[in-house]
């Protein structure tokens, strides 16, 4: 377990920090919850059916992919240790994902705006691969970062 | 393939529409944190729902519309802005608004962007996603 540390300052975070997060595989579940949340269309349920597609198989929703992504950041140090809240996202999805691929990500910082003594808006670019060189997808994101207590 | 969606032609610039709505429970919740690692978050008595959970479940209330099962070819890209916390208990409902839409050159084909503006039970707006996907246009499925 990671015990959370206090944070006392967003110095770490600057300008063209990079994050490069650990690799994880994306588990069947994470697919089968997508359905739950998102819809069990074709394309990410019926295998039958997506073999004759271009993709050749059932693929991952999007969005699991990136809340992934965002999720192997949030563990990363300094990050954890700030309550974090998403104010913008934005993504576009160049190859598909699959159930078993290792996915892993890049993060960079490309802006930081102070917004008090305890919060900071922390903009970053990001692409996710798979199978450790595919681009899956790439985007930005705007997260609010506040010190813990 | 078998198609039962609605296809490119039948989303011009300026359509409507709205969804069913959705009551978030801890349980949808308790699953998210359990796959993405997200952390757990409380305003007061209440438990923040997930940004990312946000966007899962409205991306559901619109398949639920039956917009494009069979007739989607891909999701291009998507964009979103969180304006206000949603809290378990909250429930969501979507007013979708086709922005853009753009044929291929083959005519197969098309672009579609839809602006989904999410509200909650209060008719709050919560959040404002812009969802741009490539839907099967009715020339291929006539010749097909």
């Amino acid at each position: 377990m990671k015990i959370k540390e206090k944070r006392n300052s967003f110095e770490e975070l600057q300008v063209g920090k990079v994050f490069e997060t650990e690799e994880k595989v994306f588990p069947e579940k994470n697919l089968i919850l997508g359905i739950l949340w998102e819809g069990d269309l074709q394309i990410h349920s019926d295998r039958e059916v997506m073999a004759e597609h271009p993709f050749g198989d059932r693929i991952v929703h999007g969005s699991s992919v990136t809340t992934m992504a965002l999720g192997l950041l949030f563990e990363m140090d300094p990050i954890r240790n700030t309550k974090m809240k998403l104010k913008q996202m934005s993504c576009s999805y160049v190859k598909p994902v699959y159930v078993e691929d290792a996915i892993k990500a890049r993060f960079q910082i490309i802006s930081k705006q102070v917004v008090s003594d305890s919060t900071v808006d922390i903009a970053f670019n990001f692409n996710v691969f798979r199978k450790d060189k595919d681009l899956a997808c790439k985007g930005d994101v705007v997260i609010s970062m506040t010190l813990n207590g | 393939m078998e198609t039962y969606g609605k296809y490119f032609e039948d989303f011009p610039v300026g359509k409507t529409g709205k969804t069913v709505g959705k009551t978030i429970t801890h349980s949808d919740v308790d699953f998210f944190q359990e796959i993405s690692s997200w952390p757990d978050y409380r305003i007061d008595d209440s438990r923040l729902v997930p940004e990312m959970l946000i966007t899962a479940v409205v991306g559901g209330l619109f398949n639920r519309l039956g917009v494009y099962e069979g007739t989607l070819i891909a999701v291009a890209g998507t964009s979103w802005y969180y304006f206000l916390p949603v809290v378990v208990g909250d429930t969501l409902k979507v007013r979708f608004t086709v922005t853009e839409a753009s044929m291929s050159k083959k005519m197969d084909r098309g672009l579609v962007t839809f602006r989904l503006n999410t509200y909650n039970q209060r008719n709050e707006l919560v959040a404002e996603g812009h969802l741009k996907i490539m839907l099967v246009a009715k020339g291929i499925e006539k010749s097909g």
